[in-house]
């Protein structure tokens, strides 16, 4: 799909877009920052640092608290996600990576797929790197990935945004709006501004150099455990880690049955493994965290899912309390 | 779509099978339908409404009338809930799930299974099914903490003088009863067999199979040739959870069981640490 | 803006005061979403404030007014329960005089509920018979300091820990308990700060410290004027601050003479060269931050701790400037604004004293109504009358002593024996559970208001959804019981915000604050005032607020029960990162709930070997009070001799086994040091739950 167009505001498309959808975007109330309905009055304020807006969409897509089923005293009857169409408007190539990451790692996932199916992905373009962003290094920015969003919108700083087109369905989205064929350099624009975006992301040779000395099997345990004993199992980063799937499942007590629910867990809680033997297969913090790192970046774990599951959006960096994040600990294994 | 709703399923027949464990049997309500292609080894994850969801081990595949049977021991809060339901009570199922025995390899092999503890039950039907097969021999070592606590007692009656089951005891009873892990009864079971084993199926508590494992190789079976089926804590079931994560697999998907060679690799991720090391934080 | 699902507010589960946005779906909170623009937790939380969803949960929750009927409870309306309570604290009242009632106000409640709490106690039931919970945490941190400095507040800020290049860490574990701010202690200490921790308790900042005096327990005066004397020994002092703004200094001095290095290491087991660079490190830094805690506080000598810690701060001159200061870490959300708002009985708003008749006067004046003159009673001298039938009725706000205080058989006896017990509860606690009347209140994110953290930060609470069934802020109960007690309308408010108005035009300290001036502010610190709009950083900057500092001559004196050969043990008590109080809260998120199994004895690995302990076996504890089972979680956390148990926990509640000698000045019980005996239960026999336990002991 390569059909482009020129927008006159952002505040159009998603208007256009919420007479068909409830449409969710960045948000704010003095200070608070997140994804949420938009309203028509509400201000239309696109955000491009991930460290700002801790959660992203996953909640709309993997909900932190999900009824599954409900047990009625004789037969298990499941509660399906909600699937009115919904805009999940202006998401990072970061973000969008992660739900492409999400769209594998959940296929068959009655819930998730509900939810997903009903959701139309609008992405934006990153003009300039963020704090702690390192998409470049891992495959999944500053410019919106081909294949990963419905729409893609490309701003620069003195020109009308402009729309690109990402699947059928997208242009569907689009259909009836009257809009501007884009002048004929618009992909050669974009391109431009994405050198340019690319170009400000800062080098991070910590990285790398960190992801190779975890390839290469060279993190003591010591090291480990060192970094763990600051661990205080807060789940923040696998909370607002935009790749982070892991939940847990209870039963809620209702009526004559019951409910079963799932909420988001986390692998740095010591109970996350625990087995009723008491047979502990990670017992340690530092097993814990050695384990949330293998998994977004280790190799074998590159090797199932086909990339990397951190796609560097630096949130987990700011999340943590205890300066585990992903800059803090790669700087550290780089470093020594 | 994976089936993340259980089909219900009600308790037809419950007994005492071992101390603290209970065997059940299991049908699905009518209207209701349950998988019925069932490789020995996999396992189901059952609803106890009100209690949750847990992983259990077909200790026989569904018969032609779709019955289940499964060994439960009792050790938390769901199967202590399981334990005090009566015949008729109505609980959940989803299944199977994970990879089974690798029987197909076995057809015509000497093939060794040692179980410890409730480690019996993901071999049953497997022991079965050798027991069945026209060629190879067959020999089962089965440790128990002590006679009491022996499960599956029906099914090792029907064995009886079939093929030999050499038994051990953490607490022996009496003196004729062998004190030890299998370990000590494996080069009788070698003998029996009539010769090494060409391939052994263990499961146990996972630092027993590691044992074992160690043992075997010592007397010369590749690590390409002993399968382990393994325990992890488990949510789903079906590889969405990450409980169950062992290395970049999932042993709900991946295993239970996996071979020797295959477990060492995702292990060596992150081996067990020396005990020195872990200075339990909690809190 | 409307149509936000998700709302800003403040975690309600510690005196650190993170900002957390509620994320909902219809009336219901289903997430949490941390606030990276914070001023406080700059988008952090631990994993309380991640819960928090889960600890609102309308399951579980008390719908509607709640009577007692025998040995049940059974559901009515507002109108006949108010009428019942009225009439109940009528009696009461009519019967014994106003000192036979009073209120247990709450340091999870608002400051508007607080305040409410007190004026009904003060004006309404005419009595001073109001207090909350710091009396088992920080009263003797109000008591001392206040001695000592004027104030007992934190008195630097949290911002303050960039600004250290000390930090001290004084028997707390801010990890744990305060996590945010512990996380901001680590953080300092990667960036070079150095860290020097006093704990008996290996805790994990003790593990990272650059030294950790790892003292006997309950022998803080000793170590403490051990330091002192060598400071002064060895003219270590800071001269110029002790002639400017101290008195007592000579005194202090002379004390400390007996308490040489050896003589200290003897009594404390801490090595005199550690004592020596202790007090090097502590003088010499540029800007040294002091955090204390419960270690200090939970003692019999609890006030005389805090002044001795407050003495040392005052030796070394590390107060008054930015990155320095004497900071007691308050354990719930709004203990510090539960102490402002006078739910305390000896002082109003802004701790202006009961016993100054001007005072009164003022609020008499201000409330349209006579107030209280005689002394009130703390909530253990409350107890203390109620068993001697000196006291009928009393009203608990979401409290729940029967978990969290000393002694729970004394507390059941006493609650007991009242005539009327009413209690404002989310849940049926264990407290409830006795009460003759349950009233139905909303949870903090039902409602608005205001919580003020430990570093005196007012901060905005926002109701995000409506309060199940028919809860309701506990301000507005009171308001109605004013009516109907009393004929009173002054407590007839409409909204929280109404009770802020009036509390600020009464309370100094908080006179400059209103609620669109904290949301623009990001919260205010007080003292603020016409003299400080913006609030106060850090107090004591030029003077303090009772002019010159004192320093006080302290003695040792150890705990009031020490092991022997019958109970060889020292038991202290602790909390876990993942609970918070009694638990009733966190222990509803099934992923807290999963990671602590219910009650621990934390017991290093030569006891257990000697006990025949294994890990996660279970164990019997037996004090002189009382008997608990729990099991063993091995670990060198704790030094051989010392076992330690968090409190958090029904099922093992330590406080069967703690010490009910107290403080005499604060009445603060002894919970950080008592002698325990243990025993191994069998293996595969499973600890009992403290109900079986008793079930047993009837039978
Ligand atoms: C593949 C597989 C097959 C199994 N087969 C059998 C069997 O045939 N018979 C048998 O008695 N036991 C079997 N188990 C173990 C059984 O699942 C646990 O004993 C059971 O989950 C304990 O649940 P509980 O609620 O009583 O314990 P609790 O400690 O109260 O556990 C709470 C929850 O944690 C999870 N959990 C805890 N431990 C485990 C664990 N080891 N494995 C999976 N989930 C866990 C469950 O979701 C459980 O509901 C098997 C486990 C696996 C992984
Ligand atoms: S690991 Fe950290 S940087 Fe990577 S995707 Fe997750 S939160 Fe972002
Ligand atoms: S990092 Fe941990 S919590 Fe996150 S998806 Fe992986 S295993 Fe799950
Ligand atoms: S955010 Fe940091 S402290 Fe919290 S669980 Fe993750 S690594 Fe541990
Ligand atoms: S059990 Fe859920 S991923 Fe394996």
């Amino acid at each position: 799909m390569s059909d482009v167009y020129e927008l006159t505001g952002l505040r159009q498309l998603a208007d256009h877009l919420a007479r068909e959808a409830r449409v969710v975007a960045p948000q704010h109330d003095g200070e608070h920052r997140c994804f949420a309905l938009l309203s028509e009055d509400g201000d239309l304020e696109i955000c491009r640092e991930p460290s700002q807006l801790p959660l992203a969409a996953k909640p709309f897509l993997f909900a932190e608290r999900e009824s599954l089923f409900v047990f009625d005293g004789a037969r298990f009857v499941e509660t399906p996600a909600p699937s009115e169409p919904l805009v999940l408007f202006g998401l990072t190539a970061c973000d969008l990576t992660a739900i492409a990451y999400l769209d594998r790692f959940f296929e068959g996932d009655p819930h998730y797929v509900a939810r997903r199916r009903a959701a139309l992905l609008v992405g934006v373009d990153c003009e300039r790197g963020c704090r702690d962003g390192f998409c470049d290094a891992m495959d999944a920015g500053p410019g919106v990935r081909d294949g990963s969003a419905d729409l893609v919108v490309h701003t620069a700083p003195d020109a009308s945004p402009l729309l690109f087109i990402g699947s059928e369905r997208g242009a569907a989205a689009v259909a009836g709006l009257a809009l501007e064929p884009a002048p004929a350099d618009a992909t050669e624009r974009r391109a431009r501004g994405l050198e340019a975006a690319e170009a400000s992301l800062g080098a991070r040779p910590h990285i790398a150099a960190g992801i190779a000395r975890l390839d290469a099997g060279e993190v003591s345990a010591e090291l480990w455990e060192e970094l763990g004993l600051r661990c205080l199992a807060c789940s923040g980063c696998t909370t607002v880690c935009p790749t982070c799937t892991c939940f847990t499942t209870t039963d809620e007590p209702e009526g004559d049955g019951a409910r079963r629910l799932r909420y988001w867990d986390s692998c740095l809680f010591e109970g996350f493994q625990r087995e009723a033997s008491g047979h502990h297969p990670a017992p340690t913090a530092g097993m814990r965290l050695e384990r949330f790192f293998r998994h977004k970046l280790g190799e074998p774990v590159r090797a199932r899912f086909g990339r990397a599951t951190c796609v560097g959006c630096g949130r987990c960096e700011s999340a943590c309390p205890a300066v585990l994040g992903i800059h803090s600990t790669l700087g550290r294994i780089a470093a020594t | 779509m994976k089936q993340t709703t259980p089909s219900a399923v009600r308790i037809v027949a419950a007994y005492d099978d071992g101390q603290d464990a209970r065997h059940f049997e299991l049908a699905p309500l009518s209207g209701e339908s349950i998988a019925s292609a069932v490789e020995p080894g996999q396992f189901f994850m059952l609803s106890v409404p009100g209690a949750g969801e847990a992983a259990f081990t077909y200790a026989a595949p569904p018969d032609a009338r779709g019955h289940v049977q499964a060994l439960v021991r009792r050790v938390g809060a769901l199967t202590s809930r399981l334990f005090e339901l009566e015949p008729g009570a109505v609980l959940g199922l989803r299944g199977p799930f994970g990879r089974g025995w690798p029987l197909a390899e076995l057809r015509a092999q000497r093939v060794l299974v040692i179980a410890g503890g409730c480690g019996l039950a993901p071999l049953c039907s497997a022991v079965d099914h050798l027991a069945a097969r026209g060629a190879g021999a067959l020999a089962v070592i089965y440790g128990a903490r002590n006679p009491d606590s022996q499960v599956l007692g029906v099914e090792r009656g029907r064995w009886s003088g079939r093929f030999p089951l050499l038994e051990t005891y953490d607490h022996p009873d009496d003196p004729d009863q062998i004190r030890g892990t299998p370990i000590v009864r494996l080069d009788e079971a070698c003998q029996a067999l009539g010769g090494a084993p060409e391939a052994a199926l263990v499961c146990g508590p996972e630092l027993m199979m590691t044992r074992v494992a160690a043992a075997l190789r010592d007397r010369g079976l590749g690590a390409g040739r002993i399968w382990l089926s393994l325990e992890r804590r488990m949510h789903c079931g079906d590889g969405r959870c990450g409980h169950c994560y062992l290395g970049p697999s999932y042993v709900c998907q991946d295993g239970p069981t996996y071979r020797l060679d295959e477990f060492q690799r995702l292990q060596a991720e992150s081996p067990p640490r020396a005990t020195e090391l872990v200075s339990v934080h909690h809190c | 803006m409307g149509t936000l699902c998700s709302v800003a507010t403040t975690c309600p589960f510690c005196g650190v005061g993170c900002g957390m946005a509620l994320r909902t779906e219809g009336t219901r909170v289903v997430g949490i979403e941390p606030l990276p623009r914070h001023r406080i937790s700059c988008g952090q939380l631990c994993a309380k404030g991640y819960a928090a969803a889960q600890g609102i949960d309308p399951r579980d929750r008390v719908l509607r007014p709640l009577l007692r009927q025998g040995g049940d409870f059974c559901e009515t309306s507002w109108d006949d329960a108010l009428e019942r309570v009225s009439e109940a604290l009528r009696d009461a009242v009519a019967e014994l005089g106003p000192a036979a009632a009073g209120v247990i106000s709450c340091a999870r409640a608002t400051n508007e509920d607080n305040y409410a709490a007190q004026k009904f106690a003060r004006a309404v039931l005419q009595t001073n018979n109001v207090d909350h919970c710091a009396r088992i945490c920080h009263s003797p941190s109000v008591a001392g300091l206040r001695q000592t400095l004027g104030s007992g507040a934190m008195t630097n800020s949290i911002d303050d820990i960039e600004r250290a290049d000390l930090i001290v860490i004084c028997g707390c574990d801010p990890t744990e308990n305060h996590s945010v701010l512990g996380g901001r202690v680590m953080a300092a200490k990667l960036r070079g700060a150095r860290l020097l921790v006093i704990d008996p308790r290996k805790t994990r900042l003790a593990r990272m410290a650059d030294l950790h005096l790892q003292l006997a327990p309950g022998t803080n005066i000793a170590l403490l004027n051990g330091l002192l004397h060598i400071i002064f020994a060895r003219g270590w002092q800071n001269r110029e601050f002790l002639e400017a703004r101290v008195d007592g200094v000579e005194a202090v001095a002379e004390k400390v003479r007996d308490y040489d290095p050896a003589r200290v290491e003897a009594i404390t087991g801490v090595p005199a060269t550690d004592l020596e660079r202790a007090a090097r490190m502590y003088t010499e830094a540029e800007a040294a931050l002091l955090c204390y805690g419960m270690g200090i506080t939970q003692h019999t000598t609890g006030t005389n701790n805090v002044m001795a810690v407050s003495n040392l701060v005052l030796a070394a001159g590390q107060i008054g400037r930015p990155g320095t200061g004497i900071n007691p870490l308050r354990g719930q959300n709004n203990v510090q604004g539960a102490c402002d708002m006078g739910a305390l009985p000896n002082v109003y708003p802004g701790y202006q004293p009961v016993a100054d008749a001007a005072v009164r006067a003022k609020f008499a004046s201000a409330w349209g109504r006579e107030v209280a003159s005689a002394p009130g009673l703390t909530s253990l001298g409350m107890q203390k009358a109620a068993r001697d039938s000196a006291f009928r009725a009393m009203i608990i706000m979401g409290e729940d002593p029967v978990v969290t205080d000393p002694d729970q058989n004394q507390v059941e006896a006493a609650l007991r024996a009242l005539d009327t017990l009413v209690v404002f509860e989310l849940t049926l606690t264990e407290t409830a559970k006795l009460a003759d009347v349950v009233l139905p209140v909303a949870s903090f994110a039902e409602k608005d208001g205001t919580f003020t953290n430990c570093e005196r930060r007012v901060q905005r609470v926002r109701a995000a959804v409506p309060p199940p069934g028919e809860a309701r802020p506990d301000w507005w109960i009171l308001g109605k019981l004013a009516r109907r007690v009393a004929g009173y309308e002054g407590m007839a408010y409409d909204g929280a915000e109404a009770i802020f108005d009036e509390l600020t035009s009464l309370t100094p300290s908080y006179s400059a604050m209103s609620y669109p001036r904290i949301e623009q502010r990001g919260g205010l610190q007080w003292p603020c005032d016409a003299e400080h709009p913006d609030g106060t950083p850090y107090l004591h900057a030029g003077r303090f607020p009772i002019g010159r500092a004192r320093m006080v001559p302290l003695e040792h004196q150890g705990p009031a029960e020490r092991p022997d050969s019958e109970y060889p043990l020292w038991l202290t008590t602790q909390r876990l990162h993942y609970h918070y109080g009694c638990g009733s809260m966190t222990r509803k998120s099934p992923l807290l709930e999963r990671e602590t199994p219910p009650g621990l004895l934390f017991i290093h690995p030569d006891d257990a070997a000697t006990h025949g302990l294994v890990q996660g076996g279970g164990v019997r504890v037996c004090s002189r009070r009382g008997v608990v089972e729990t099991r063993a979680l091995i670990s060198d956390q704790v030094p051989p001799g010392l076992v330690s148990m968090p409190y958090h926990f029904k099922e093992a509640p330590s406080n069967q086994l703690t010490n009910d000698a107290q403080d005499p000045l604060t009445k603060m019980p002894e919970l950080k040091a008592c002698a325990v005996r243990i025993e191994a239960l069998p293996a595969e026999v499973a600890p009992r739950t403290r109900a079986e336990l008793a079930q047993e002991a009837a039978r």
